[in-house]
């Protein structure tokens, strides 16, 4: 599918980011009490910021409607993927099966993310950091983390 | 000032604070070798690791890092034409050209002494000035405050090498990031959407690492670039007098430009390289020499970038404003420890300032050595293809952010907003000013909420405090100078040269 070039251009797209952000902060924001000038409420600082993020992005965005100078591509998914994958995946796996299974796993759904390692890299890599990140970290350092759980 | 200097030797030759000096600068040589991690990613992942050492301790390994990655990353610029890190990117235009000549270890010696000398004026700057401007910022109000800050911004932002309006949005979105959580005034929770993990705001490691470790790595991964660059033969490290003759100028204009640079909010070593290379361009009797492997290219910079990593630490010493993303890390950590960067540093923790300036001076020593004679290891070091160097990262981020707080929630957060930055970055949104609205976010408020409290609602209160309308008129004689000139179409040039 072909997108129209001026939606694709990358202050267009960065000047709408800039808007729902803005636009996100007033809404969420709106029951936050304002307060007078003097006696500042917690609404008051977000509706400002909110407010003026949204001017700019929609300044950023009307420029590049104008005169479309770059446009925005990814051109792979997959290491977008792989990275915070191995976040989450880090995330889940610690608190059920401790640090060493955590390392590992993390570290082999990030290796998804390119194809240039071999198989045995693949293999060694994770057991290497796992046993690495043990000794440095929890012996070494003294991290309260379970090595193992089950 | 000799008294303070010598306790302040004192403190920093015991043992232990030795040790961390030499940690420090020995990882900071070691990321600035590596091209794809940089300073910001890696004092990010080993603040949780400084919460259980001394404050003293903490800082002086910290910033090892930092002056240590200016060291490293001439290293990877000259021998593989890449750089290191984003203050090298200059230094790769003659420093590989010489290489190439077979004049590696000339240039590789030139950039080291030259940051020596460069990170001993810079230190000496910090200790002249340090004091003198903290006892100028201990008049300052709340207005003068929320000014001076705001000034600051501005100037980050102006300095940003991308688009100025996008940065400004960066700020903002900071801005309201560091809004997130309880706040203190009112004890309202504020963009919490109800998730207690939320109630004490992000952390600003987090940020730091998702926006300069990890989306760096994934922007790496998907660019994939060329795996394996041949590494230059570093030959004959000892420079000729008449290379000395040709550096030397150069070496005390880039430090001088440096540490001038590095004062500024926004500047420090990136900044300070790039207008050093411009500068001895300019003033060269033959500049076609230059991109051949001009001496004097190498030698500015180099000084001047190192230069500029001293001195960007005394507007956080002495004002409490971090001019760049590095000195909002150093901001964090001084936070942590708690303790409050600015004026009061000088004046109620004085061995802190005095042993952190002349550790920098140790680190400087010791870098001269762990860089020149040491030079074998790291160039073996760059053999290492990034395939293999990323789950590393990968795995030390996630180590770094659970130790955080024990929470997999981080974890979680730390992987949208990697994504985030990723995507930001391929819109030409930078994360340098996105940091330092974040980390000024709260005290901004804080300090605006408090002036107009004691002007009773009147906002002129910033415009009748004398130092308060010179940081405002400044600022807005820069922004208005921006965009009604072509200023922007020229530095886009100027940073692409």
């Amino acid at each position: 599918m072909k997108v129209p070039r001026a939606a694709a251009d990358s202050d267009v797209l960065s000047g709408c980011v800039f808007m729902t952000i803005g636009t996100a902060a007033i809404v969420a924001g709106r029951n936050y009490e304002l307060g007078s000038l003097s006696r500042m409420g917690p609404g008051f600082f977000p509706l400002l910021l909110g407010g003026l993020l949204f001017i700019i992005g929609a300044v950023i965005g009307g420029r590049g409607l104008a005169s479309p100078r770059a446009t925005f591509a990814v051109e792979r998914f997959l290491p977008i993927f792989a990275i915070a994958g191995s976040l989450v995946a880090f995330g889940l796996t610690i608190p059920r099966f401790g640090f060493a299974a955590a390392i590992a796993i993390a570290c082999a759904i990030a290796m998804a993310a390119t194809n240039r390692s071999s198989v045995l890299e693949r293999v060694v890599l994770p057991i290497a950091l796992c046993v690495f990140c043990s000794l440095v970290f929890i012996r070494g350092i003294g991290l309260a983390v379970p090595l193992f759980k089950w | 000032m000799l008294d303070n200097l010598l306790t302040g030797l004192s403190i920093a030759t015991t043992f232990s604070n030795l040790g961390f000096a030499f940690v420090g600068c020995l990882l900071g040589t070691l990321i600035g070798v590596l091209p794809g991690i940089g300073p910001v990613a890696t004092m990010a992942m080993l603040l949780p690791i400084t919460y259980g050492l001394t404050p003293i301790a903490a800082l002086i390994m910290l910033a090892g890092i930092y002056y240590g990655s200016q060291y490293g990353g001439s290293t990877t610029a000259i021998l593989l034409n890449l750089p290191g890190e984003s203050s090298s990117v200059v230094t790769a235009l003659d420093g590989h050209a010489m290489a190439r000549k077979g004049r590696a270890g000339t240039a590789l010696a030139i950039a080291a002494i030259g940051s020596f000398v460069a990170g001993c004026v810079g230190t000496l700057a910090l200790a002249a000035f340090g004091p003198l401007l903290a006892g100028v910022a201990q008049h300052f109000g709340a207005p003068e405050y929320f000014s001076l800050m705001l000034f600051g911004l501005v100037c980050a932002t102006l300095l940003a090498s991308g688009d100025f309006l996008k940065a400004v949005a960066m700020v903002i979105v900071g801005l309201l990031m560091g809004i997130v959580g309880t706040d203190v005034n009112s004890g309202a929770s504020r963009f919490t959407f109800g998730a207690a993990n939320l109630s004490e705001g992000i952390d600003f490691v987090v940020v730091a690492l998702a926006f300069f470790g990890l989306a760096e790595v994934i922007g790496n991964l998907i660019r994939q670039g060329d795996e394996q660059a041949s590494v230059s033969r570093v030959g004959k490290l000892m420079p000729t007098r008449a290379d000395l003759r040709q550096a030397t100028p150069a070496i005390l204009r880039g430090t001088v430009l440096g540490s001038l640079l590095g004062l500024l909010p926004g500047g420090g070593a990136v900044l300070s390289s790039f207008a050093s290379y411009m500068l001895e361009k300019r003033i060269a009797a033959n500049p076609s020499r230059f991109g051949r492997g001009a001496i004097e290219g190498v030698a500015g910079p180099e000084s001047a970038n190192n230069a500029g990593a001293q001195t960007s630490f005394i507007p956080l010493l002495t004002l409490g404003i971090p001019s760049n993303a590095v000195m909002a890390l150093m901001m964090g950590a001084m936070m942590i420890q708690g303790i409050s960067p600015g004026s009061a540093v000088m004046t109620t923790n004085p061995t802190l300032f005095w042993g952190m300036v002349a550790s920098m001076w140790i680190g400087n020593l010791m870098l001269l050595v762990i860089n020149l004679p040491l030079v074998g290891l790291w160039v073996r070091l760059l053999a290492v293809p990034y395939r293999v160097l990323f789950p590393c990262i990968v795995v030390f981020c996630c180590v770094g952010l659970f130790s955080l707080n024990y929470s997999p929630f981080d974890m979680y957060l730390a992987a949208g907003l990697s994504v985030a930055g990723y995507i930001l970055g391929r819109l030409g949104c930078e994360a340098a000013p996105l940091i330092l609205g974040f980390i000024l976010g709260p005290l901004l408020e804080e300090n605006m909420r408090r002036s107009l409290l004691l002007s009773q609602g009147d906002a002129m209160i910033f415009l009748q405090r004398p130092i308060s309308a010179a940081f405002l008129l400044i600022s807005v004689i820069l922004c208005s100078l921006l965009l009604l000139t072509s200023a922007r179409k020229h530095r886009a040039e100027a940073f692409q040269e």
